[in-house]
């Protein structure tokens, strides 16, 4: 851990609001797309960041220092939005590990779309975001949010791996088999 | 629709900005628990003091009404 983030923890311990407001401002960003990405909806977002806050500082006492703070705070909000999808009966996963079926396909490189019926119509931009945004309602969890994850930027694979408690193996596995779903879905669409 | 584009959709859909006095809001909030479970440890280390007190006074008590039934007694026997 930087010595900065260790300090600006120990302000944080002493009731230094100014160092919790900074703590707050360095990753609010982040743990906002993060629930966004998970809940799908964006009018949550600022309630479910404040709850993730909370808990972080409620929490911060017993932070391991030798762990990674960022993705402590990540996992935390990972965990809120989980809770929220589990309150309103959204969460259909309990568990992102590997299955035998996930992988069979994870030495694959790449693949093939076969041809779609109006290729120019779903290259039009906005239809092209839709289409993904329908296809990826319809992935099971644990294939949705380690991909959508991935798809952050600056949120890399081993901190996603702590986020879902997994290997980055099984990120990578997750991340695979979530791109595969959704281009058949999209392509079953057509 | 190749790997790529899937990608690249997913990469052009928006991140969360905090709306303007976010971190000053929850940092607030923050220590307003901190004060909250401060004062809550205040008044249930007192617990333990009020307990014995209370034991002590409940004795007091039991000792007075002894004291005063045996006066009635003694005033009854005459």
């Amino acid at each position: 851990m930087v010595e900065d983030e260790r300090r600006l923890i120990e302000a944080c311990l002493t009731g230094d609001e100014d160092a919790c407001a900074r703590l707050v401002d360095a990753h609010a960003r982040m743990v906002g797309t993060v629930i966004w990405r998970a809940t799908g909806d964006h009018r949550l977002v600022e309630d479910l960041a404040q709850d993730t806050f909370l808990r972080v500082f409620h929490a911060l006492n017993s932070f391991d220092r030798r762990a990674k703070l960022s993705t402590w705070i990540y996992t935390i909000a990972h965990r809120v939005a989980i809770d929220h999808l589990r309150k309103t009966g959204r969460w259909q996963q309990e568990e992102f590990a590997v299955s035998p079926d996930d992988e069979a396909v994870a030495g694959i490189e790449q693949l093939h779309a076969p041809p779609m019926a109006n290729p120019d119509a779903v290259f039009e931009r906005d239809e092209h975001i839709r289409l993904v945004r329908e296809a990826l309602a319809r992935l099971p969890d644990k294939y949705r949010l380690p991909l959508l994850y991935a798809a952050i930027d600056g949120l890399d694979y081993p901190a996603i791996a702590g986020m879902l408690g997994v290997t980055v193996g099984a990120v990578k596995t997750l991340v695979f088999r979530a791109k595969r779903m959704l281009k058949d879905e999209i392509t079953d669409a057509y | 629709m190749r790997i790529e584009d899937l990608e690249d959709a997913l990469r052009r859909e928006p991140a969360w900005d905090p709306p303007p006095g976010f971190a000053r809001r929850i940092a607030e909030l923050a220590q307003q628990q901190v004060d909250t479970r401060v004062r809550l440890l205040g008044v249930l280390a007192l617990v333990p003091q009020a307990v014995r007190n209370g034991v002590r006074n409940s004795a007091a008590s039991l000792d007075g009404l002894r004291w005063t039934l045996r006066q009635y007694w003694l005033l009854i026997a005459q």
